[in-house]
């Protein structure tokens, strides 16, 4: 057993990632941005907890296509009442993936309410999520997550990270402009609609 | 096109207090015209027998949030995949939604339109005049979020609804019509 950092979750969806549409947020959205950059990228920045109701809408709108949200845990705490959210409106094309380290990382890791012992993972079960996951080791993430994809969603994946590890990849907020990457992921697709 | 006749508003006695009501259905056939048919709502009381109705009409899609901050990030989601979203809240959630308004809605540019209903309004006395703090303060908190507005009395009114989505879509921010009388 290798354990799980957030380098090794990234670079596995990476691995996957085509035609998915990708919410990052917070600690994960650093780190996507040094693996991977894509118009179908949507940063949820400037308001924390937002990651998994974009994504919902998204979801919803564009019912064709996967939605990934690469979200935080402390940020999911924000909006946790959008797990029954999202379970109610049972979109099958949304994936939740839960960056779960137990803290704030950027506000110099103070323990989230819960901090490791919260269950993510027990909580979308219980609101009504289709499937969820716990990961916490690499190789049985990296493994399993095709099977994970295959799934119809809404899926939860809970990725218990080990906070001990320097994974390497930047953590701190990025500057992109997110309104422009929101109107610019409108552009791309609606000509891929029309087309 | 569907013929929309403006039918007298009948008065409506509740909690007290005298007011007039606008119609529903007047309500759903000029979303539909609008072609606002995806409607993200956490309930408001004001504008319910609205809301019951929209939930029975196969034309509509209602997503209920569990709170408007979420609303306002479905909103935005819905937009980006090209669907144009209505925000149906009470009041109370325009307070509640501040962060996302401002991280979203105006710093993001989402054209969102809002159906804000004033509950527990006193018809008689203009919303800045309300004793209550909401009734009160909405409208001078969507002005200082630059979110522009317009109120919504009577049927006749009802025109406000395309002209706020059309501002919100020209000035690629939220627009908010204010639902002053109870939906009947």
């Amino acid at each position: 057993m290798t354990s799980l950092t957030r380098a090794a979750s990234l670079r596995a969806l990476a691995s996957l990632r085509h035609e998915q549409i990708v919410v990052p947020t917070m600690t994960a959205l650093a780190g996507w941005h040094a693996i991977q950059q894509s118009d179908l990228d949507m940063p949820c920045v400037g308001a924390m907890g937002s990651a998994s109701s974009m994504a919902l809408g998204l979801a919803l709108a564009r019912p064709e296509r996967q939605v990934w949200v690469l979200d935080g845990d402390g940020s999911l705490l924000m909006q946790l009442g959008s797990l029954a959210t999202i379970a109610e409106a049972a979109p099958p094309n949304l994936y939740h993936f839960v960056f779960h380290n137990g803290v704030y990382v950027f506000s110099g890791d103070q323990k989230i309410p819960g901090g490791s012992r919260i269950d993510f993972a027990l909580m979308a079960k219980a609101a009504g999520y289709s499937k969820s996951f716990t990961f916490d080791d690499a190789e049985s993430f990296v493994t399993t997550l095709d099977d994970v994809l295959a799934q119809p969603g809404p899926v939860l994946v809970q990725l218990k990270l080990d906070q001990s590890v320097d994974d390497g990849l930047p953590v701190r907020d990025i500057p992109l402009d997110p309104g422009e990457r929101g109107r610019r992921l409108r552009q791309l697709l609606a000509s891929t609609r029309a087309g | 096109m569907t013929n929309v006749t403006l039918l007298a508003d009948p008065p409506l006695v509740w909690q007290g207090m005298t007011a007039r009501g606008i119609r529903a259905s007047l309500f759903v056939e000029e979303l539909d015209r609008l072609r606002l048919n995806t409607i993200v709502t956490v309930p408001d009381t004001h504008q319910r027998t609205l809301l019951a109705a929209l939930g029975r009409d196969q034309r509509f899609r209602v997503v209920t949030a569990a709170t408007e901050d979420e609303g306002v990030g479905i909103c935005a989601g819905l937009w980006w995949g090209g669907v144009d979203p209505l925000l149906l809240i009470q009041h109370a959630g325009v307070f509640a939604s501040v962060n996302t308004l401002r991280g979203i809605g105006l710093d993001m540019g989402i054209p969102i339109t809002m159906l804000v209903g004033l509950y527990g309004r006193d018809p008689a006395v203009a919303p800045e005049d309300s004793r209550g703090s909401m009734n009160r303060m909405v409208l001078p908190l969507l002005e200082h979020l630059g979110i522009q507005h317009e109120l919504i009395e009577t049927a006749n009114d009802l025109p406000a609804l395309e002209r706020i989505k059309a501002q919100a879509q020209v000035d690629a921010r939220p627009a908010a019509a204010i639902v002053g009388a109870e939906t009947i």
